[in-house]
């Protein structure tokens, strides 16, 4: 079994790599999306309240559809199949943690800071960038991180409305019963699952303002 | 309210003159200093940067900056080589705050809020702290609206004291000028039986006389007199007739200036004050030349004298003592 599955890599090593790109742009191309959108959305619900109730209930109710029955919805909403559907409805599946970290780290910026923030005289504006957002940055990143690694697990998804990437060997291997495509398939999302992980972790760390580091180290 | 973080339900406020609530709040916030009870350090922020964070946004270069970060640590007892690069969480409480009212310094502001700046810091900080500002007052010299809850508090740092009740402003006073004549029982009960101080037009004399001076009948001699000042050692008699009545006070020094000891003690004549006289009515004889007074009952018999001196020694307690509180207690002992 591990010797077929090394046979079939190495004599598709060229197709995994094309897969493994795909992959990557199934993920990138959504999660940066959710991003530019997420953030901005969750930012304009810790400001205003009729932002903030439809907002969060739109990104949990889109959390709530089975990742497979969204992907498959896409076809009968007219995008119809292939990569385009495939990365609409990743993008929607990762705008809730992003929307809800966003959220939750402004929201929970001490009142005392926030007070001081605008008793010192701060616009609307410059209390996002001084003090709300490098206070929150680091939630607003674990949110992003998280959404990276359940994308790259659902992308494999999206080869049943024809999306491509890794998920191709895997439904290919399910519908020839053979496991060394499965794997084929498996095992690089996985690692690419991890080394995000990994990677997205450290990126937090390095993002996180020095003196939160020590209060939360003193905590 | 007076920075717009809270919008004035009706009413305007006026500073220098100009009406605020027409004023552009970031300006107007920018333009005050401002303290707030949980201290609010900007927690990702070197201390430096918190500091300067309104010059910041008012552009002030950075070399100006730099210059009043350590100009400003400086005076509030801080070594800026020490702590301009630390941050908030790796400072205790009390030097947090301290950090919060230079923070309110920083752009020289002519008003400085604080809204009840120390009190969430424990009794001992507070208190270091209190002693502080107020040198730092004497230092800067701007004006500070101080919010407080703690009566001690206010009557430690005040100029002038507004007492608020829901909203309303029932009186507004100096220190010594509310404790002397609390406009209310609200303001009574706020401040406490304890730190009020007595007032002299309703303070009966006899709280603070020398109770139950030694007597001696006008009748004798100046060697009995003299005897019994010795016997009592006590340098003030008080003079009486054959049925106890009031007729003056024979002194020490009135006796040693008589060269003979023969003939009646020829008591000198003094004021006699009913013992339910106030200790102004009182103050009022010794203020205009009165060495000593006899305090007398009803009929007329001495219940205690009250000397300038002693007059003094009260009035010195009751105003320059620390704690108003001690001095109330021990003119009930007297």
């Amino acid at each position: 079994m591990f010797q077929k599955f090394l046979t079939v890599l190495v004599r598709r090593f060229p197709d995994v790599l094309l897969a493994l790109q795909e992959h990557l742009l199934l993920v990138l191309v959504p999660i940066v999306c959710a991003i530019i959108v997420a953030v901005p959305l969750g930012i304009l619900a810790t400001r205003y309240k009729w932002v903030e109730k439809p907002v969060l209930a739109i990104g949990n109710i889109l959390q709530t559809i089975p990742s497979l029955a969204l992907l498959a919805l896409m076809i009968p909403l007219g995008l119809g199949i292939g990569k385009k559907p495939a990365m609409v409805a990743l993008f929607l599946y990762s705008l809730l943690p992003i929307l809800r970290n966003t959220y939750t780290g402004i929201i929970g910026v001490p009142r005392p800071v926030k007070e001081a923030a605008l008793g010192m005289g701060m616009t609307t504006f410059q209390r996002l960038y001084i003090v709300e957002l490098p206070i929150a940055f680091s939630i607003i990143m674990a949110g992003i991180r998280t959404a990276t690694v359940i994308c790259i697990g659902t992308a494999t998804l999206s080869a049943l409305i024809g999306g491509g990437g890794l998920g191709e060997f895997i439904v290919t291997g399910l519908n020839m019963v053979r496991d060394e495509l499965i794997l084929l398939g498996a095992i690089p999302a996985a690692l690419m699952a991890l080394l995000a992980d990994f990677l997205m972790g450290k990126l937090e760390d390095l993002v996180t303002p020095r003196g939160l580091k020590i209060a939360r180290q003193i905590k | 309210m007076i920075n717009h973080l809270i919008k004035p339900s009706s009413g305007s406020i006026f500073l220098n003159g100009e009406n605020t609530t027409k004023m552009n709040k970031v300006q107007l916030r920018r333009s005050i200093g401002y303290v707030i009870q949980n201290i609010g350090l900007f927690p990702h922020l070197t201390i430096a940067e918190n500091i300067t964070i309104v010059p910041r946004l008012l552009k002030w270069p950075k070399s100006e900056r730099r210059q009043r970060t350590d100009e400003l640590l400086r005076m509030g007892n801080l070594d800026p080589a020490i702590y301009r690069d630390r941050y908030p969480a790796e400072l205790s409480g009390g030097q947090q705050q301290r950090i919060g009212v230079l923070r309110a310094l920083a752009a020289e502001p002519d008003l400085i809020l604080m809204d009840e700046p120390f009190g969430a810091l424990d009794p001992i900080t507070r208190d270091q702290l209190q002693d502080e500002l107020k040198e730092l007052q004497t230092k800067v010299q701007k004006t500070i609206i101080f919010v407080t809850h703690d009566m001690d508090e206010a009557l430690k740092l005040a100029d002038r004291i507004v007492l608020m009740r829901s909203g309303k402003i029932v009186q507004v006073a100096s220190p010594e000028e509310m404790l002397r004549n609390p406009a209310n029982d609200f303001v009574r009960e706020f401040i406490g039986p304890k730190r009020l101080l007595p007032k002299p037009e309703t303070t009966p004399i006899s709280t603070i006389m020398i109770p139950q001076p030694k007597t001696i009948k006008e009748s004798l001699t100046l060697k009995q007199a003299l005897n019994i000042m010795q016997s009592t050692t006590a340098d003030v008699l008080a003079a009486v007739d054959s049925r106890g009545r009031a007729k003056g006070i024979v002194t020490a020094a009135d006796l040693a200036k008589r060269n003979s000891s023969r003939g009646s003690v020829k008591p000198k004549t003094v004021p006699l004050v009913s013992s339910s006289s106030s200790v102004k009515e009182a103050a009022e004889y010794l203020a205009n030349g009165e060495r000593i007074i006899l305090i007398v009952d009803d009929n007329n018999k001495p219940v205690g004298l009250v000397t300038r001196s002693l007059l003094i020694q009260k009035l010195v307690s009751v105003f320059w003592s620390p704690n108003s509180a001690e001095t109330e207690t021990s003119l009930d002992a007297s």
